[in-house]
């Protein structure tokens, strides 16, 4: 598991949000372990994600791991990234392929434009993404973020 | 071979109709400390979500994609119209038996996609949030898996000030 964190003295907030700036990969293992907990917080139980025989009755190799999951994780990348100097305003995914059972799955993204507003706040949009350890792009999205005064 | 009808006019006469209404349970500490801790394990979520002062001093917050309905609502007005729900279809997302009109006949679901609104109200410890629902529309498509379905639905949060929260869609992929 790799996290950077986002507290680094040598990077200015500006060069950190900048155009080019990646998100830090919040790296997970996919399996029993992390969709249990999910499960169990998010009530959702359904067999394709606690059954192997019920995930190849679906068409894939055994039970895989839930999109809100993926969709979790992406929030907990760009909430770690922000460290409280600014807000997702928008978040979008498409649920590409599944997290299969040992997956390492990292959630991340790029900053591809940001733009100060007359308000003073800065808008940053994000090109977004769960990829596995292939670099397949399970869930590929788009994030737009605002930061705040003292973030830019 | 034809194609078999995905989308019948009985489910495109129910679109953009509130097929659900919940009003969450108030949302508790715990319930957001235990959101927190799942969605990053193996490590530990930020010290915020687990600083009894947070929640002391009314600074703790939500995960922005916490689900207060996870385990049920506390209310759920109805529609009038519900219909039965065919057991082997439950746990397949459908929701077209709300509004009295027979979910498609198609035996797997997935979720295809998310795409959120946030307004930057967060949900604190004692909000109740109202959601409703409508489905925004119906695609048909040919997949890797046969005959496809998208069924996109928006539900909008509210918080007990009627605050939006959130504007939340959801592609459900039946097949």
């Amino acid at each position: 598991m790799t996290e950077v964190a986002p507290d680094d003295p040598a990077q200015s907030a500006k060069t950190w949000f900048a155009v080019g700036a990646a998100v830090p990969p919040f790296v997970r293992e996919a399996g029993f372990q992390v969709w249990n907990r999910y499960a169990a917080v998010n009530s959702e139980f359904v067999g394709i994600h606690m059954d192997d025989t019920a995930g190849r009755a679906a068409g894939y190799p055994g039970a895989f791991g839930m999109g809100n999951l993926l969709w979790s994780w992406l929030h907990c990348a760009l909430e770690r990234w922000l460290d409280g100097q600014g807000r997702l305003e928008h978040l979008e995914l498409r649920f590409r392929s599944p997290a299969l059972k040992g997956d390492r799955i990292a959630c991340t993204g790029i900053v591809t434009g940001r733009t100060e507003k007359e308000d003073g706040t800065t808008v940053l949009d994000l090109d977004v993404w769960a990829e596995n350890d292939s670099g397949q792009r399970i869930a590929p999205g788009r994030a737009r973020i605002r930061l705040g005064h003292a973030a830019r | 071979m034809s194609e078999p009808i995905l989308i019948r006019p009985d489910m495109l006469a129910i679109v953009n109709q509130p097929y659900g209404r919940q009003i969450s349970y108030p949302i508790t500490e715990s319930d957001i400390r235990k959101w927190a801790l799942a969605v990053h394990h193996p490590e530990s979520p930020p010290a915020h979500y687990l600083d009894p002062r947070a929640a002391e001093t009314g600074t703790l917050t939500a995960p922005p994609e916490f689900n207060p309905f996870a385990w049920g609502a506390a209310r759920t007005e109805h529609t009038g119209k519900e219909i039965p729900l065919d057991p082997a279809r439950r746990n397949l997302g459908a929701m077209e038996h709300l509004l009295g009109v027979v979910p498609p006949d198609l035996p797997h679901a997935l979720n295809g996609g998310i795409s959120t609104a946030y307004s930057g109200v967060p949900m604190r410890p004692g909000d109740v949030i109202t959601a409703e629902s409508v489905i925004a529309g119906y695609t048909a498509k040919q997949g890797r898996l046969g005959p496809m379905l998208l069924t996109e639905t928006a539900t909008t949060w509210t918080n007990q000030r009627d605050e939006t929260v959130k504007v939340h869609r959801m592609t459900l992929i039946r097949y």
